[in-house]
Formats: C-alpha cells, sequence, structure tokens
C-alpha cells in the first residue's frame, strides 16, 4: 500500500505539471462555427449557386444569340429592301443606257454607210467601245439582280450569323446530337487524263498468268510465267524467246513445284524463290541465271516474301506484308484488323516493323466432318476499307490509307511523315445504302449457307490422304510427315475460283456458323481495294481507285502519284488491259486476255509528266 | 405536480439533461450545448493529461486530439447516452480519438510517401521539445518508465493513478472487462516498479 503511495505521489506530481501546463479551454462551438463551412447544407448551397450561374450564361447566351441574329435578320431585310429600291432605279437607267448604246450602234452603222472605208477603222474603235460599254452594263445588271435576289448564292447580307459557331453548338447541344461533316477532299480540278498510248511491242507468245517482269540494261526481258511455271527471257523486241526455268522437275533449271513471283532486285539481278530448298531464294542475274541462293533474314517470312507484295528499297531490303496471326479458340478464330509491314535487311541479318496497313478482320470457321475432314472457311467483310502499300523507285514505302485516300510514307532513312488526302469522287453512303449494303452481304452470306459455301473463295481440307493426284481447281497440296510410305494426314488446299472457271462441282458443304459482319460500315465507299498499288520504276505510285467517272468503256484509270503525295496526272489503260510491269522511262507492260486462252503481253511507253518526281 | 415543475426549472447538469431529453437527432440543443461547454471545461485539464498519455506526452498531438474529441462531443458524433460517468465517456472518446488520429498519421505517412520528402537535416536532430527539460526528474523518469510497459498496462496506471478512478472504471473507459484491468493494472504496476527502481539503481 506504502509502494502504492509512492507510485500515486509520482503520478500525482505529473498531473500537477500537466495541469499547469494545459492549455486553456476553448469553447468547442465557436471552433465549430468557424470550421463547419464545410457542412453539407453550405456546399448544397454552393452547388445550387453554381448551377443557377450556369443555368443563367446558358439563358443569356441563347437568348442573346436568338435576338441577336432576329435583329440582324431585320437588319438584313431593310438593307435588301434599300437595294431593291436603289436596284429598281438603277435597272431603268441601265435599260435607257442600253437603249442609247443601240441607237449609237445604229448611228454609227449609217454612218460607216455614208463615209466609206475612209473612217473604217475610226469606226470600228468607236464599235468596240460601243460593245465594252454594253458588256460593263450586262455585268452591272447581273450584279445588281444577284444582290437583290433573296436566294442568290451569296444570299443576304446577315447570312453569316444563321452560322455563328454559338449558335451552332448551342444547337448541337441542346437540340439534337451534331453531325460532323467529313471533310471530303474535292475532285482534283486540273489533272490531266492521259491515253496510254497503244502497246508498240507485242509478244508472240501467250502466258499462263505474269507474275513479275524485268527489263534489264540490255533490253531483255524475263517474263514470270507463273501460272506454268515457266521464267522466259525475250528479247528487247519481245519476239524470241528462251526458256530459262522451266516446269519439267529434276534438272538444275527446275522452276519448282508451285508459280511464285519474280521480284526485281536492284541493278539487273531479281529474286525468285526456291521452293525445292528450305527457305532460300534464288538470285538471278539478268538473263535468268543463278548467281547464288539466299538466305533469308528471320525466320517465317519465306512465305509473306512470295506472297506477292514484296517490294525492295535502295539498299536492297526486301520490303514484305506480314503475317497476322489469327485470335481465339480453335473452331472461332479471326485474324486482327492491321498487317505489318515489315523491313528485311540481308547485310544486318535483320528484320523489323516499320507500319502496319489495315485489313479486314477475316474470320475462321472450322467444322469437322463425321468421315474425318475437318473444313475451316476463311472469310472476311467486303465492305471495309483497307490500306495498301507499294515501294517506290528512290526506295519509299508508300502506305496509300483506304478510309481517307492518303499516303504516308516511310523513307528509306528518317521519320514517317503523311501527306494531304488525295482527290477522290467520294461517294456519301446514306443510312438507307448502309442498310442495303449490309442486306446484300447478309444475302450473299445467306446463300453460301444455302450451297454449303460452293462458292467459297479459299477452303483448306485437312483428312485421311487419298493417295491420289490433287482434285481438279486445287492448286496445291501439302501435309504429311515427310517420312517414305504413304502420308496419313493431308491438307488440301483448294481455290474454288479456280475450280468454278474449270467448271468443277464440288460437293457442297455441310453449313457451318453463320457469318457476321465485324464493325461499322464506313460513310463513304472505299476509294481502294486490295491490291490496286504499283509502283513504276521512274518513283511514282500508281493507284487505281475503286471508282472513277473517267472510265468511257470500262478502261482502267489510274491516279498517278509522285513523290511529293500529289496526283500529276491519271492515265486510261487501253480497254482490256492491266498493268503487268515497268521499265525505266516510261516503259509500262500491260497484260490482256483470260485464263482459258492465255495472256499476251505488250509494251507501250508513256510520256513522262513535268510535274512526276524526279529521278 | 409541483415537483415536476419545479424540476424543469432546476438546472440540471448535461449528463442528467441527456438523460431527459433522449436527443434523436445529432445536434444538440443550445442549452445542452452550454451545459456541455460547463462540463468540458470541468474536465478539461484531467482530459488533457489523459490525451497527453494516449498521445505518448505529444504536447501538440495532444492538444489537436483533445480538441478533435470535443468536436465530436458538440456535433454529435460521439453521443453521451448516461448510462456511465461523464469523465469516463469523455476519456475514452479521447483514447479513441487518439487512436484514429494515430491511424490516420500513418496512413498519410504511408501515402504521401513521406519518406521521400524527409528532412535529413531535420532528422538529424531528433525535435524532443522543451518539456522534458522542464519537467521534475522525478516525472521525466516516471515517463520514461511507462513508455516501456505496454499500452494497456500503460493507460490502466494512468487513469488509476493519475486520474483517480477506479479500476472498473478505467476498465470502462478502455472497453476491457473488470477481470482484464485488473490483470493489465497488477502487472503494470509491477513492472512500473521494478522499471523505476532499475532506473534508481542507474541514477545511482
Amino acid at each position: 500500500m506504502q509502494n502504492d503511495n509512492d507510485v500515486r505521489d509520482r503520478f500525482q506530481r505529473l498531473a500537477t505539471e500537466d495541469a499547469s501546463a494545459a492549455p486553456p479551454f476553448t469553447n468547442p462551438a465557436r471552433v465549430i462555427r468557424v470550421t463547419r463551412w464545410y457542412a453539407p447544407r453550405r456546399l448544397a448551397f454552393a452547388g445550387a449557386s453554381l448551377a443557377a450561374a450556369t443555368l443563367m450564361l446558358a439563358v443569356g447566351l441563347i437568348w442573346g444569340t436568338s435576338t441577336g441574329y432576329a435583329s440582324a435578320r431585320v437588319q438584313g431585310e431593310r438593307e435588301r429592301s434599300a437595294i431593291a429600291a436603289n436596284a429598281l432605279g438603277v435597272t431603268r437607267q441601265l435599260a435607257s443606257l442600253r437603249r442609247e448604246l443601240a441607237r449609237t450602234r445604229a448611228g454609227l452603222a449609217q454612218l460607216a454607210a455614208v463615209q466609206g472605208s475612209a473612217a473604217h477603222t475610226s469606226l470600228l474603235a468607236a464599235e468596240a467601245e460601243v460593245d465594252s460599254m454594253t458588256a460593263n452594263v450586262g455585268r452591272i445588271e447581273r450584279n445588281v439582280s444577284l444582290t437583290t435576289n433573296p436566294t442568290s448564292p451569296e444570299g443576304p447580307v446577315f447570312a453569316i450569323l444563321r452560322t455563328m459557331p454559338v449558335r451552332t453548338a448551342l444547337a448541337a447541344l441542346t437540340c439534337n446530337p451534331a453531325v460532323p461533316a467529313p471533310h471530303v477532299a474535292p475532285l482534283q480540278k486540273g489533272i490531266p487524263v492521259i491515253e496510254l498510248p497503244p502497246a508498240s511491242t507485242r509478244a508472240a507468245a501467250t502466258f499462263g498468268a505474269v507474275l513479275g517482269i524485268k527489263q534489264v540494261s540490255d533490253g531483255k526481258v524475263l517474263v514470270n510465267d507463273a501460272r506454268r511455271r515457266q521464267l522466259k527471257l525475250f528479247d528487247s523486241t519481245l519476239t524470241t524467246s528462251s526458256v530459262v526455268r522451266d516446269s519439267l522437275p529434276g534438272s538444275a533449271t527446275s522452276y519448282g513445284r508451285l508459280g511464285t513471283p519474280l521480284i526485281p532486285y536492284l541493278g539487273d539481278s531479281s529474286l525468285i524463290a526456291d521452293w525445292s530448298t528450305a527457305q532460300n531464294m534464288l538470285l538471278l542475274d539478268g538473263h535468268g541465271q543463278v548467281v547464288r541462293a539466299v538466305d533469308l533474314p528471320g525466320v517465317g517470312i519465306y512465305g509473306n516474301v512470295n506472297s506477292g507484295y514484296t517490294g525492295v528499297d535502295t539498299k536492297g531490303r526486301l520490303i514484305i506484308r506480314g503475317r497476322r496471326d489469327p485470335r481465339g479458340h480453335t473452331g472461332d478464330m479471326s485474324y486482327p484488323d492491321s498487317v505489318p509491314i515489315i523491313r528485311a535487311d540481308f547485310d544486318l541479318r535483320r528484320v523489323d516493323t516499320i507500319s502496319f496497313i489495315r485489313r479486314p478482320v477475316m474470320r475462321i470457321t472450322t467444322e469437322k466432318s463425321s468421315d474425318g475432314h475437318q473444313t475451316q472457311l476463311f472469310a472476311l467483310d467486303p465492305l471495309q476499307s483497307v490500306d495498301e502499300f507499294a515501294v517506290l523507285s528512290n526506295g519509299s514505302v508508300a502506305l496509300v490509307r483506304g478510309h481517307d485516300y492518303h499516303i504516308d510514307w516511310v523513307p528509306p532513312d528518317g521519320a514517317t511523315f503523311g501527306t494531304p488526302k488525295l482527290a477522290f469522287d467520294w461517294k456519301r453512303r446514306s443510312d438507307d445504302d448502309k442498310t442495303r449494303l449490309a442486306d446484300s452481304v447478309r444475302g450473299a452470306q445467306n446463300a453460301l449457307l444455302a450451297t454449303g459455301y460452293g462458292q467459297a473463295e479459299v477452303a483448306f481440307t485437312t483428312g485421311p490422304c487419298d493417295q491420289q493426284g490433287p482434285p481438279p481447281g486445287a492448286t496445291g497440296r501439302s501435309g504429311g510427315t515427310g517420312e517414305p510410305g504413304p502420308r496419313t494426314n493431308c491438307t488440301r488446299f483448294e481455290n474454288n475460283i479456280v475450280a468454278a472457271a474449270l467448271g468443277v462441282q464440288r460437293s457442297p458443304r455441310p453449313p457451318l456458323a453463320e457469318l457476321t459482319r465485324v464493325g461499322a460500315i464506313d460513310d463513304y465507299d472505299a476509294p481502294i481495294r486490295p491490291g490496286s498499288t504499283v509502283a513504276d520504276l521512274d518513283g511514282n505510285l500508281w493507284v487505281l481507285p475503286r471508282t472513277t467517272t473517267l472510265s468511257k468503256k470500262g478502261e482502267l484509270v489510274y491516279d498517278v502519284i509522285n513523290a511529293k503525295g500529289e496526283i500529276f496526272e491519271r492515265v486510261r489503260l487501253p480497254l482490256g488491259r492491266a498493268i503487268a510491269g515497268f521499265a525505266r522511262g516510261g516503259v509500262v507492260y500491260l497484260t490482256s486476255g483470260d485464263m482459258a486462252n492465255g495472256f499476251t503481253l505488250e509494251r507501250t511507253r508513256l510520256t513522262p509528266s513535268t510535274n512526276a518526281s524526279p529521278k | 405536480m409541483t415537483s415536476g415543475v419545479l424540476a424543469m426549472t432546476v438546472r440540471v447538469s448535461y449528463a442528467d439533461a441527456v438523460k431527459v431529453t433522449h436527443l434523436q437527432d445529432r445536434t444538440l440543443h443550445p442549452s445542452l450545448v452550454a451545459d456541455l461547454d460547463d462540463e468540458l471545461s470541468r474536465h478539461h485539464r484531467a482530459a488533457f493529461g489523459w490525451a497527453l498519455a494516449c498521445c505518448r506526452w505529444d504536447r501538440t498531438a495532444a492538444e489537436d486530439v483533445l480538441q478533435t474529441a470535443y468536436l465530436k462531443l458538440v456535433d454529435g458524433r460521439a453521443r453521451f447516452n448516461g448510462t456511465a460517468d461523464f469523465r469516463t465517456f469523455l476519456f475514452g472518446v479521447i483514447r479513441r480519438t487518439a487512436s484514429e488520429e494515430r491511424r490516420r498519421r500513418v496512413v498519410r505517412a504511408t501515402l504521401s510517401l513521406a519518406a521521400l520528402r524527409r528532412d535529413p537535416a531535420a532528422e538529424a536532430v531528433p525535435h524532443i521539445g522543451l518539456a522534458p527539460i522542464t519537467r521534475a526528474e522525478t516525472s521525466r523518469e516516471l515517463i520514461a518508465a511507462l513508455d516501456q510497459l505496454p499500452s494497456r498496462q500503460r493507460e490502466v496506471l494512468h487513469l488509476v493513478f493519475y486520474q483517480d478512478l477506479t479500476i472498473a472504471e478505467a476498465g470502462q473507459v478502455l472497453g476491457v472487462s473488470l477481470g482484464s484491468a485488473r490483470v493489465h493494472y497488477e502487472r503494470g504496476k509491477a513492472q512500473l516498479r521494478r522499471l523505476l527502481g532499475e532506473n534508481g539503481r542507474h541514477a545511482e
């Protein structure tokens, strides 16, 4: 107990010290009055004040705008009335002046008859003066009528108030959502339309399908017939030719088992795929002879290089449309809406992505039949705009954007930049048009469904190998384990377009899942379609617009664009011709014909324009 | 009837008034606010001492806690229902407020990344204030010993010896049972004696 008292004493001394140091008591109610500014009632009052101020401001704006516009309109009416009154007097005076001029002209005619040819020069001068005055009178009358006519294009003086930004913005906020008017580049005026001259030279032979032309420095021409799997070397007149690589297998000059594009490379050289070895390219000289095999940098670009979309820049780097991998789970996958553009450097052995281009989302539906066959259907939306690219002879990569028809440029060494939109005759799609297009696509899809996709573009069929050759219409065949002996699992690549051309009718496949559109339909018709860009060897880009009013009987009319991104001319091809390739100096190779009878090759020359890209 | 009229005219204490009125809203009647002021001013020094103990003798923090506790009482966030002694209730409010302030400081220090804004020069000289210097030697020893005790034991001892509360009332303030309060009291007292003895030997 004594110890407790000792402890208590210590605490009490401490309490005494604390009490002496305690701050004076402050009435908390007074503190509350100071600190309660944030009370909900005050906050509500502040909010209400703010709302009232905003409302008053809006009302004032609308009211002031309306009254301002109304008073301006009244003022405009008065001004127009005054002008009309004045114009009436002016018109009368002008009519009187006209009569005077007519009398003067008649007097001059009488004078001419009386004085003869001696005064003919002075009479002509006087008559010219009268004509000038008559023209001035006519212009004045036209101006007066335009000023007084309320429906004239110039409109009343205060018509500009009808498009006041504030009023428009308020109307957009309060009445209805503003519909932004897209900036549509008008059809560029003054662009000459050039008729491509008729062919000066025509090859005697026909081709299955020309997929690459290389005109070398001595005038000879390498022509790649991908369908017949032949590489021919023509003389400069295209009359005689020799087959430098043939479809016959087993020789050193065998073309290979698949048709493949010829890629014009630096100088007189070219690149072509060597399908007999694994992922190698063959470097050909100007006569089509193999110089050496080239191993591609990177992995997995072999198929992309030989897809027909490959260009070469000035440093010998390949510009390739890359691969897009499907997303989703098996059975319902789709490809993304963009494709990378990649650049493969042989020297640095490096592959990098330089940009992306837009491609429609492509959906893949898969179904496995009861007999073990698995069918995949690749379907894309035809109403989505696409981008295209080409490599110009100066090494720049032109990325043609399909949604607004402008070009993004990727120089060989430099930063990407864009050029203004190109002129195009835009066709706006109304809501009815969109509905009609969507219904049309849906109808086509339903037709495919009903016929089991008989007209589907591409189908891969995987199943047991039948140990027979490829069926009619099939363009390729792959699969198997690579081991000797019969293969047990085959993937067949069937192109139904070819099958349809050959008259092959396949048994209808079972309907797959319903195809659906992806994304909204654009407000305007797309200006380009896939595969519509090509670069000549003079530094210009040729773009085939989707629609044009310049085609007379169905000829193709190209927009020719220089390196500054300007359309400097439009070239109308002869009817039934398509571009097969270019050579320097405006040389254009054209093909014509069809799959059944073969294609012919022609050559013509286009006179270079002064606005073309500098060489 | 007469006694009822007389009762209405007699000025009642704040606690009794609360018992009578059974306020439903959170705001106090002005007359009750006046009564509350009287009660708080009467217990102000004791409350400040308790706030000091809850804040580990940090005077600035104790003043803040005390003022916040007063505000809670006035604006109705802390309501006295009259079932306990007002001083016990007030001490409980102060203790909870001190705990809230402590947690809030920790959270603020964490969220505001106070470590990144720490001034090395200020850290080199710890801020101890004038209180340790001005206090008596025995008080300094007592505070040093209390600082080494667990918080429960320290609080029980403070309430019993400093504020002259019973162990049961101390338990009410701390929100623990009588048995727990008694255990904390006994253990704390023994520990405090030991610490004070050790300090004395060291002092010698």
